[in-house]
């Protein structure tokens, strides 16, 4: 009988299967580590948090390891930044890892246009060092320059900047920050004296009114949206953005401006506060300086003008001066719709003197607040090397010289006392024959320059490009003479610092493929190399470094001096800068000015303001929109150099590059969504995949930024004060594609 | 630097480069933790207690909180050990078309757990249970054989096809999770607690499926398989209507080749069956048909069944999918096929054999009985899915026409060249996008196949007049029947490609 049972089970099992090796294959089971349950096939035998290596909000990611090394990840919980959550590339930030086209072994490229070949590391080093001297040998150092990244860590920038400049003699580097945070930092250095965001996240929480000008925080920072959401003070939420942005939606007020009215806007609101009485008389008077100037030069920004220019109407920016003056605690947060402008220190500014007019700054739930880009852009700003001396220090004053040099025993004459070239102006030194040796450390240029068409073209007339990157097939690597195959975030030690001036750690939890290293070593041989280590003896370890730079901290605004090694940031979510040497153990959440002291010489902010300048591109018959770039989906990151890596991040983004464009404009034309059309500048023309909707006003288009073709079209100008380029605003035309086909036309 | 000393540098980074040190350098967090941490953040988005009977969990989305940041789908990803680019939760968005300022919503949605699951009720191989006492519809991988069944018949695009296990994966409500009290991977991972489990009952699922009509502007009458998902604070303009921002995408569906060639082909011989058998069994027809006429027939048969098999993932395990025959007319089909082959070679080895007329007849009416009763199932299999394209009276023409031209043409060459000219104008007509429930797949034809759409009407006009002409003269028969089945083939072809397929709100298209 108990055979006949077993037998008739085992046949309703295989007619029926609850189980088997497929089923298997999902299986959970209670993962350990306060986890939950998780795939048996991934469950972890331990764990250990990173900071994310794409955006400033410096969310920690739980890294779930097998055997030492990362097999899965989710977000850190209790984590002062994120708190549990990540935005989908955080969730797959060990995707682009694993992508096939690593760069596994150094290549040299023989050959303009032609294949590369395998080299070992002696022969990279060789190559770049013998090279290099060539170059500064024949045209002298002014002629070699690097371009660096806010995607890797402060330490590996630190000795990536100082190699350059000490080391190898080099005068001029910048970084890809440049394109991001350049304004901010201007902004802030004049304003406050310096470099610094005054904010700490919970101020989303802590607000009455939150103003998100320019920035796209639901899709660009989605756990900064989730900061916003946790304010149970029932914010008023002001979006200020052309654009019908998915955090416009959530709004309690949009502010659909016309595009590069901000700056009026501001000082509009200015005037209007001053009109009103709307102002923190007593801040102004104790803690200010520069604001009886300021209050002229705004007095010519009447409300009648200021409507017409931003397409505001008076009633709405009077109650928004209200909303701004009412006494309440008022946050303004800016991103890359203000940093990216002709006239954006001077918008960035406009925003600073609203926030020190109404004295929101200083106190919960408020201030002037940059939210960065890169994960590491703040790093880059203070031990770049490459705008300012490291930590903040400045090429042109000679105490400071003698002090770096002091500290890191290096003669001074080692340290430049010229101000290294822009980036701007470092392309424009190529193009012109001036700059003969490139250095590029994880970045795109080639995908990412403003009015990219010819850049290509450029990097043609150097005599030696050297490209170190985790892929072998970016845009730019494509072009290198040489490439160095670097460690990516996972595969290295060392320390971010994210908007809110946190420092956040990084850990090898995943093995480099082939021979890559990591940019710290990378840069370690090549000194070896090069025959100056004896100056860098000290720089053995990016935590020796990370020593290193809290020395050079004391005693600047960013001093990080009291940070008990990587064991305190680990342990304690971070610390924000600054932390001095012997201060007690600082709270989660700190923000800057909270007594009203500035780092300015008289301790005073200063209102910094001037004319508005003139559109370099507005709309014409010719070309009559005006076209807007950004970012698309919360999926892609810049380049997508590591997103398009990540199957699930690629199915949540467009495949194709498309533009935004207000259905008023497209049926004039007779276009409709899902029409490839031509969208040409003055620069170039692209064939794109047209989106027909009301998102974007009418009168201009939008491009996401993520395809390499979107910078075809771009206006390469700068904002004069931070060089960063105006990628917000050009003007195009666009037209159904030709029946008989399109030609890229690259000269028009 | 000399050679030997760099070397060692490198050989000294390389090494250092592959040594992982994190567990040992830093202190393990959470050790002895026994509840999830992350449960702090989620304990007030499921419910406390399970559900009673009458009831089931299900996804309740707060709309206004969705902002389009599709975290929710990559930590589905992550926390379930998806394949590369496997996740079962989507977000897509809707927007209005001329409203200024514009609407736009992001919608997240996973499978809706249906109360009347049409996955399950398709599935040929009971691959689906609806569990009784959670309301998860579960699929169950292991019976699963690869038909891809369910990816046509849930109007939410829910059941995803792996390509890897040859089997379909869909969203479990991560229900182990829930029987522990832990939350789903989407609900955790949200950052705007956008996404709940909440129970609701049978009967309000049936209520919101009788009065609602659709979860979402543009989704598929919530009639076909009550969903149990619950939607709040759409953000839906008042003057304005709503649409998915691929509302304009022209993007063809899935060909289904194999399925296309075995529909063609078993219809084929069906065809040549019943006008075998007209011929040979009463006075109709062209007096000594010969034998190899019911041979082709059952070449056709035997090839289309065969062509079906490379339509599975796992075609070994096919033996399993006559259990559904009660609900599945995809059972039913491969049940009544089955039938059909045998009683196709019998027929061709009883005239072969010449056996008494008498059983030869009798074999006769069994093969075609079966053969057009298995036409009619492929009708009802893809009448099933209720999309409009594929309705009874799209389907049930194309495919009968399909049998009567191509299994007519060396018997009655008029009756091939009526049904032939009969479909093509059926299919004309579709084409002329003014009929609302094809504007879409009129579209397609005209747009991304409008090569195959215009061969094919050059094949099916040769083909009608080749028949015509085939009426005088027989031997353009052979010639007829090769343009009509290529027509026919490619007919087919387009009728997978050009359905406009009912889903859920998608993102900005591109091609």
């Amino acid at each position: 009988m108990s055979y006949l049972k077993r037998a008739t089970t085992l046949l309703k099992d295989r007619i029926r299967c609850h189980s088997g090796p497929l089923t298997e294959q999902l299986v959970r089971e209670p993962g350990a580590f306060g986890l939950g349950q998780l795939p048996s096939s991934l469950a972890p035998q331990a764990t250990t948090a990173m900071t994310c290596g794409f955006c400033s909000t410096g969310c920690s990611l739980n890294i779930h390891l097998r055997d030492g090394a990362a097999t899965n990840l989710s977000p850190n919980v209790d984590h002062p930044v994120n708190d549990g959550m990540a935005c989908p590339k955080g969730w797959e930030a060990l995707a682009p890892l694993a992508a096939s086209d690593r760069a596994t072994t150094p290549l040299i490229r023989d050959q303009r246009g032609g294949a590369t070949r395998e080299i070992d590391w002696h022969d990279a080093a060789t190559t770049f060092c013998d090279r290099m001297k060539g170059v500064i040998d024949e045209h002298g150092p002014e002629s070699v320059a690097f371009l660096s990244t806010g995607q890797i860590c402060t330490e590996e920038m630190a000795l990536l900047g100082s190699f350059a400049k000490f080391g190898m003699g080099a005068i001029h580097g910048d970084g890809n920050t440049r394109q991001c945070m350049a304004t901010a930092v201007r902004a802030y250095k004049e304003s406050f004296g310096f470099d610094a965001p005054p904010y700490t996240y919970a101020d989303f929480e802590e607000s009455d009114v939150i103003v998100l000008i320019g920035s796209n925080l639901c899709i660009a920072h989605p756990i900064m949206w989730q900061r916003v959401l946790k304010n149970e003070r029932s914010p008023e939420i002001v979006v200020i953005d052309p654009r019908r942005t998915e955090t416009a939606m959530q709004a309690t007020r949009h502010i659909d401006l016309q595009p590069k009215s901000d700056l009026t806007l501001f000082y509009g609101l200015a005037r209007l506060l001053i009109e009103r009485g709307r102002l923190d008389q007593e801040f102004i008077d104790n803690h200010t300086a520069e604001f009886d100037g300021f209050k002229d030069h705004v007095s010519s920004f009447d409300l009648e003008t200021v409507a017409a220019k931003t397409g505001i109407s008076s009633e709405e920016l009077e109650s928004l001066a209200d909303l701004i003056g009412s006494g309440k605690r008022v946050s303004f947060w800016w991103t890359m719709g203000v940093n990216q402008g002709y006239e954006a220190t001077r918008t960035a500014q406009a925003i600073i003197n609203l926030a020190l007019m109404t004295g929101n700054i200083g106190k919960p739930g408020t201030g002037a607040n940059s939210i960065t880009g890169q994960c590491n852009a703040m790093g880059s700003r203070l031990f770049s090397n490459t705008t300012s001396l490291l930590g903040g220090h400045e090429f042109t004053n000679d105490e400071h010289r003698r002090k770096i040099a002091a500290l890191l025993d290096i003669p001074v004459d080692c340290i430049p006392n010229q101000n290294s070239l822009a980036y701007d102006q470092i392309i424009d030194g190529i193009r012109d024959g001036k700059i003969k040796a490139l250095w590029v450390i994880a970045t795109n240029p080639a995908h990412s320059w403003i009015g990219r068409d010819h850049f290509e073209e450029t990097l043609g007339k150097l005599d030696f490009l050297v490209v170190q990157d985790m892929y072998h097939t970016t845009e730019t690597a494509l072009h290198a003479d040489l490439v160095l195959p670097a460690a990516a975030w996972g595969e290295k030690d060392g320390t971010l610092i994210n908007s809110e001036r946190r420092f956040g750690i990084v850990k090898k939890v995943s093995r480099a493929p082939g021979k890559a290293l990591s940019d710290f070593s990378i840069i370690r041989l090549l000194i070896d190399t090069w025959g100056c280590s004896d100056m860098f003896r000290k720089w053995t370890t990016p935590e020796a470094v990370f020593e290193i730079l809290q020395k050079i901290s004391e005693g600047q605004p960013c001093d990080f001096s009291g940070i008990k090694g990587y064991d305190q940031i680990d342990r304690d979510g971070g610390v924000q800068w600054p932390h001095t040497k012997g201060s007690p153990t600082p709270d989660r959440q700190r923000r800057l000015f909270e007594d009203g002291q500035f780092f300015t010489a008289d301790k005073r902010a200063k209102f910094v303001y001037s004319d508005i300048l003139l559109d370099p591109e507005p709309p014409c018959d010719v070309y009559p929109l005006r076209l807007l770039t950004g970012r698309g989906t919360s999926a892609q990151w810049h380049t997508q150099t590591r997103t398009s890596k990540s199957e699930v991040l690629n199915q949540l983004a467009p495949r194709k590059n498309h533009i935004e464009v207000n259905p008023i404009d497209a049926s004039a034309l007779g276009i409709q969504s899902g029409d490839n059309i031509v969208a040409s500048s003055r620069r170039g023309s692209i064939l794109i995949q047209a989106y027909v909707t009301t998102s974007v006003q009418k009168g201009t288009a939008f491009i996401p930024m993520h395809e390499e073709s979107t910078n075809r079209l771009t206006l390469p100008v700068f904002d004069p004060y931070s060089h960063q380029p105006s990628y917000k605003s050009c003007a195009v035309k666009i037209e159904p594609e030709p029946r008989d086909g399109f030609i890229l036309d690259r000269h028009r | 630097m000399n050679l030997e000393a760099t070397n060692s540098l490198v050989d000294e980074l390389l090494a250092d480069q592959q040594r992982l040190t994190a567990v040992e350098r830093f202190s393990q967090f959470h050790e002895n933790a026994s509840e999830p941490v992350q449960a702090k953040h989620y304990h007030n988005l499921i419910p406390l207690t399970q559900p009673g009977s009458g009831e089931q969990y299900s996804f309740e989305v707060d709309l206004e909180a969705c902002s389009g940041c599709k975290a929710c789908v990559t930590a589905c990803h992550s926390l379930n050990g998806l394949d590369e680019g496997e996740s079962w939760r989507e977000v897509g968005t809707l927007t209005t078309l001329d409203q200024v300022p514009a609407t736009i919503q992001t919608v997240t949605s996973a499978c809706h757990h249906c109360a009347d699951p049409a996955c399950a009720n398709g599935c040929p191989t009971l691959a689906y249970e609806k569990e009784s006492d959670t309301g998860v519809v579960r699929h169950l991988d292991d019976q699963c054989i690869g038909c891809q069944y369910c990816t046509m018949t849930c109007p939410y695009e829910v059941p995803k096809y792996n390509a890897r296990l040859g089997i379909v994966r869909k969203c479990d409500m991560c229900q182990s999770r829930l029987q522990e009290g832990e939350a789903p991977a989407c609900v955790q991972a949200c950052p705007n607690e956008a996404i709940r489990i909440r129970i609701i009952t049978t009967v309000k699922i049936e209520e919101n499926a009788a009065y609602q009509v659709s979860l979402l502007p543009g989704t598929a009458p919530s009639s076909i398989t009550k969903p149990s998902t619950t939607f709040l604070n759409l953000r839906k303009p008042a003057n304005a209507s709503i649409v998915s921002a691929d509302n304009e995408d022209l993007s063809p569906a899935h060909g289904h080749t194999p399925l296309a060639v075995m529909l063609v082909l078993t219809q084929v011989a069906s065809g040549l069956f019943l006008f075998d058998a007209l011929s040979r069994f009463t006075s109709m027809g062209p007096a000594a048909l010969p034998l190899w006429h019911a041979i082709f027939a059952a070449a056709f048969a035997i090839a289309g069944l065969t062509c079906a098999t490379f339509h599975l993932g796992r075609p070994f395990q096919a033996w399993r999918s006559f259990l559904g025959w009660r609900k599945s007319w995809l059972s039913r089909e491969i049940l009544i096929f089955g039938i059909w082959s045998g009683m196709a070679i019998a027929y061709v080895g009883c005239l072969a054999l010449k056996l008494p007329p008498l059983i030869q007849a009798t074999v006769a009416l069994g093969t075609v009985a079966t053969g057009l009763l298995g036409v009619f199932c492929s009708v009802m299999v893809y009448v099933f899915t209720k999309r409009p394209f594929w309705s009874l009276t799209q389907t049930g023409p194309r495919f009968f026409l399909t049998a009567t031209a191509l299994g007519a043409c060396f018997t009655f060459p008029a009756i091939t060249a009526i049904a032939t000219g009969l479909k093509l104008a059926l299919e004309i007509r579709v084409s002329s996008q003014r009929i609302t429930p094809f504007k879409k797949s009129a579209k397609i034809l005209a747009g991304p196949l409008r090569k195959a759409w215009g061969i094919r009407l050059v094949n099916g006009m040769t083909g009608t007049f080749l028949s015509l002409l085939a009426v005088s003269n027989p031997s353009l028969a052979p010639l007829a029947f090769l343009f009509i089945l290529s027509g026919e083939l490619i007919a087919r072809h387009l009728y997978f490609r050009a359905v406009e397929v009912p889903k859920m709100p998608g993102g900005v298209p591109s091609k």
